[in-house]
């Protein structure tokens, strides 16, 4: 089993202060889909943006540990570098270039190709067929999307930088159950096809299990627990914390589901 | 009424100008919401490099043109790369006295280096005048306009089609997620400045072409705010017809109130529309999805 990407130990203090990750280790399996759970706060987000280069642009610094991709040590490189070596990462709350077509969100996705061979005609095509609702809108402003087709075009976006490694962060968040169904098909799909690792956050885990091989879950920073997904399913603690089936009969899942629903203000994502 | 037409067809020509200027402003603030107040500097040394080029050193206009605008260029690459760099993520209000900071330096060492009276600018336009029907428009302003109008409608499709483009106004909306999608943003902003240099450099020969060439040939730059406010802040498109109200306002007021006039009513316009349109006339009002 190769590698794609192997975290070890890593560190994170923002601001010099505030320890956001306290030796934290993972790894992602070549081709597979991993899952990363865990509390708010626990460090999720802070995981990916130390992979893909935004933790200094939020004033946050590995102190300690080492990532690598592929073999490769990539601490400290770029945001843009890493993102034309393949390592892509669809940030928490979309982020859709808002007053341009949905088309010209793709074109913007091409620079992530700088440097390596592209095609993009043949990218485009791939991400219609993918989303064909995108098709439709190419010429609509992307603003008007609705959430789910905006996730669908970020989604897109990562999928034209010819990724061979995409972080995912909360790709669920603020959609409806149906729609999220619909991305994690989608997301398994193209996981599949075009053989692309992945490292999923996400605070519905039930959905995240369902799509992965493998789940971590993290708490103040470190890695509690891991396994395979199917286990997890299984795990008592999991059941009772993330998938919100008690054991005692009493189901917190509607409860969970209200919350999570629950729009997400635009400063907060 | 024929004078009335006359001076329309004069405004409108001089406003081809302004909004070759106004493009420069509006390019940079539209990557890194900053104000360049350096820009009528550096349309006043364009000019001077050009002067040299051409009067003094006797080169054919061509290759004066292409002289003066690497020396704008490389002006403003350095500008960018060590004033404006290094003051990124600064207060926006630190930025722009920096840039107005540069522009007074600027005018300071052309006054020193080319002293501080007015010179005749050979012209490579043509004195000959235009007709357009019955009306007479002066041949320098004629052809000025056409020039600017052509450069101006030249930079504004590329940005509308091509990848460079699309990464403008990625950069515009959002660095991070443009720093995300692989552009090079700092890169952007660079881009930016070497186009205001471009348009600079030709609107500050073109300046100096119609009227004469000293160290305040830049002061023009302040007047043509009234053009960026009005066509919108952001609006690449909107400062070719910004451009041409503004010429026209002025040209027709001077007309029928008196020159001083002149002046202010392209300001008292900017407000009204403010009022009216807070983004400007064509400027991006934000999405809002309910
Ligand atoms: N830019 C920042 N500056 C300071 N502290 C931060 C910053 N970003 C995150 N933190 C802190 O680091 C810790 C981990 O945050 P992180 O965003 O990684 O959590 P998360 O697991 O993604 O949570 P959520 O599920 O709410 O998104 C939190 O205590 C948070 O307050
Ligand atoms: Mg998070």
């Amino acid at each position: 089993m190769t590698v794609a990407l192997e975290i070890n130990n890593l560190e994170v203090v923002y601001h010099g202060a505030i320890q956001a990750l306290n030796g934290l280790s993972l790894q992602v399996p070549e081709g597979e889909i991993v899952a990363l759970l865990g509390a708010n706060g626990a460090g999720k987000s802070t995981t990916l943006k130390a992979i893909s280069g935004f933790l200094p642009l939020e004033g946050g610094k590995v102190t300690h540990g080492t990532i690598q991709v592929g073999g490769a040590d990539i601490l400290g490189t770029a945001p843009h570098l890493l993102v034309r070596s393949g390592i892509v990462q669809v940030r928490e709350g979309r982020h859709v270039f808002a007053d341009m077509t949905v088309e010209d969100n793709l074109v913007a996705a091409t620079y992530a190709t700088v440097g390596r061979p592209a095609a993009r005609r043949h990218a485009f095509d791939e991400v219609y067929s993918y989303f064909p609702i995108l098709a439709e809108r190419r010429k609509q402003n992307a603003g008007y999307l609705s959430g789910g087709e905006q996730q669908m075009l970020v989604i897109g976006r990562a999928l034209v930088a010819q990724p061979r490694l995409i972080l995912f962060d909360e790709p669920s968040l603020g959609l409806a159950p149906m729609i999220v169904a619909e991305i994690f098909e989608i997301i398994r799909k193209i996981s599949r096809e075009k053989e692309v690792s992945m490292l999923i956050v996400e605070q519905n885990a039930t959905a995240a299990l369902r799509t992965a091989s493998y789940g971590y879950v993290i708490e103040n920073g470190r890695a509690v627990i891991d396994g395979r997904a199917e286990d997890l399913v299984q795990n008592k603690d999991i059941r009772e914390f993330y998938l919100g089936i008690s054991e005692h009969g009493a189901d917190r899942q509607d409860f969970r589901e209200a919350q999570r629903r629950k729009p997400v203000p635009e400063w907060l994502a | 009424m024929q004078i009335f037409l006359e001076y329309s067809a004069l405004g409108i020509a001089a406003g081809g100008v302004y909004a070759l200027i106004a493009l420069g402003f509006v390019v940079i603030f539209k990557a890194s919401q900053t104000f360049n107040f350096a820009m009528g500097e550096m349309m006043m040394v364009s000019a001077y490099v050009y002067f040299m080029c051409v009067v003094l050193m006797g080169w054919n206009w061509m290759v004066g043109l292409a002289v003066t605008i690497a020396v704008s260029v490389l002006i403003a690459l350095v500008m960018e790369r060590l004033i404006l760099r290094p003051m990124l993520g600064r207060p926006i209000i630190s930025l722009v006295m920096v840039t107005f900071g540069a522009g007074i330096m600027m005018r300071g060492i052309a006054s020193i280096i080319w002293g501080s009276d007015t010179d005749q600018m050979p012209s490579f336009l043509s004195r000959d005048p235009v007709m357009l029907g019955e009306l007479f428009i002066p041949g320098k302003t004629a052809r000025a306009f056409a020039v600017a109008v052509a450069v101006v409608v030249g930079l504004v499709l590329y940005f509308r089609y091509s990848r460079a483009g699309v990464a403008l106004r990625a950069t515009a909306a959002d660095q991070t997620t443009s720093f995300a999608m692989g552009i090079n943003v700092h890169r952007i902003f660079a881009m930016t400045w070497v186009i205001a240099a471009i348009s600079g450099a030709i609107s500050g020969i073109l300046m100096a072409s119609i009227n004469s060439l000293s160290p305040s040939l830049g002061l023009v730059a302040l007047n043509v705010l009234a053009v960026v406010i009005l066509g919108g802040m952001d609006s690449i498109g909107g400062v070719l017809v910004a451009g041409l109200i503004v010429g026209w306002l002025e040209a027709v007021t001077g007309y029928l109130l008196g020159s001083e006039w002149r002046d202010i009513t392209p300001y008292i316009a900017a407000l009204l529309v403010l009022l009216t349109r807070p983004h400007g006339l064509f400027g991006t009002k934000p999405i809002e999805r309910i």
